[in-house]
């Protein structure tokens, strides 16, 4: 049993050829956008800020979404990310898989001012997806994230109550959470119920990292609409044999029979 | 040259929709393009029997040369008690196709919609069934 009493774990991947293909893919991207010269993957990924400087935010923001366009039509991203981990996406939600239709890439430069705000994902998304945080380079300190865990995060949020003082529930919040050190190699997967964020990189490096939520797909869905935010990955054995008796059942019903 | 859009489809909003019609139209409106296709006839609105349509089908049944009815959302099949499977069925029957254009979900006949049933089912079961959180 996987234990996410927390609310997050860390996990080492599973079969790293699939991680390190995703990696490559997206840093030749990454090299064609922002031509980048080094095919150094982790000395350019690291060093990314130095290669844009001088970039405006307005070029830099149209590039960035253009990766992520290119990323989302190009990379068999979600395929790569479930072998990465499977064992443990299984383990957590079981043989009946959704997958978000698109893998989200956020780039934190050294100082760059627009770091993730404190949030959690639920109820807009599913209180039943797993969120999974893939960095490309090597996260530590503030190029990291943080997270408060699952008991803090209900505690914050009762506290909070009619007062509905941000400020306060903002500092009681970096005050409960911890930072979180993820390699390449390892996933941060966390729970959509839990408080999340990220603090200006005041490192010396840039961060690279992916996100992408995968749902059991009988699970409660969040108010998001799941058939537009999510596509099917995997159907288990046992779930396409209800689903053709239920077929059946419904074409009798209305006295059809299959062509 | 501009292609010309050949099919006819039938629109119907979803009447608890709370944004704006003209929302729902577009959105409609890029389904029946994307179908190769144009609206020519647009669905009532009756708020107090929205939740089972009952006035679609007759009037499809009425309606001549349409090629499909394009709803806003597969949820104005899940407002009931359970999902309005029977009206997809008797709508398909008619030999023109169903879509939902929030969805982005196009049933052209009963052999899509086996194939397409275990996601309507399982967006009914995920989205619908809220006693767990409402009791």
């Amino acid at each position: 049993m996987i234990d996410l009493h927390n609310g997050y774990f860390i996990k080492e991947c599973e079969q790293i050829e699939s991680l390190n293909s995703l990696r490559l893919q997206v840093f030749n991207l990454i090299r064609k956008e922002f031509n980048i010269e080094s095919n150094d993957v982790e000395y350019a990924l690291n060093h990314f800020h130095e290669y844009v400087h001088g970039m405006s935010d307005t070029d830099f923001n149209e590039k960035r979404m253009l990766l992520m366009k290119n990323i989302n039509e190009n990379i068999n991203f979600k395929e790569l990310i479930f072998n990465s981990f499977k064992n443990t996406i299984l383990g957590l939600l079981g043989p009946d898989l959704l997958v978000q239709k698109n893998c989200n890439i956020v780039i934190q430069r050294p100082n760059d001012n627009n770091p993730s705000e404190l949030h959690r994902d639920a109820p807009s998304h599913s209180s039943y997806e797993v969120v999974i945080w893939i960095p490309l380079v090597d996260c530590f300190k503030t190029k990291a994230m943080y997270l408060v865990n699952h008991k803090s995060t209900q505690e914050l949020y009762d506290n909070l109550g009619d007062s509905q003082d941000w400020e306060q529930f903002e500092a009681d919040a970096i005050d409960k959470s911890s930072m979180v050190p993820v390699n390449f190699g390892e996933a941060l997967f966390f729970s959509t119920a839990v408080l999340h964020g990220s603090h200006v990189n005041k490192e010396s490096e840039t961060r690279f990292s992916l996100n992408i939520r995968f749902k059991n797909i009988f699970s409660p869905s969040g108010l998001k609409n799941q058939l537009q935010y999510f596509e099917n990955f995997l159907v288990s054995d046992l779930v396409k044999i209800g689903s053709e008796l239920d077929f059946k059942k419904l074409l009798a019903q209305n006295k059809l029979n299959e062509s | 040259m501009k292609a010309k859009l050949k099919k006819s489809f039938y629109s119907c909003i979803d009447t608890f929709f709370e944004g704006t019609n003209a929302e729902q139209h577009d959105v409609i409106n890029t389904m029946a393009k994307k179908e190769n296709g144009k609206i020519i006839f647009y669905g009532a609105e009756d708020y107090f029997v929205a939740d089972s349509q009952p006035f679609i089908l007759p009037k499809l049944m009425r309606t001549k040369n349409i090629d499909g009815v394009i709803f806003f959302t597969l949820n104005q099949f899940c407002y009931s008690d359970s999902i309005n499977l029977k009206l997809l069925v008797n709508i398909l029957k008619l030999e023109i196709s169903v879509h939902f254009a929030r969805e982005a979900i196009t049933i052209k006949n009963l052999n899509d919609l086996k194939i397409k049933h275990l996601d309507l089912i399982a967006y009914y079961q995920a989205a619908f069934k809220k006693n767990i959180t409402n009791k």
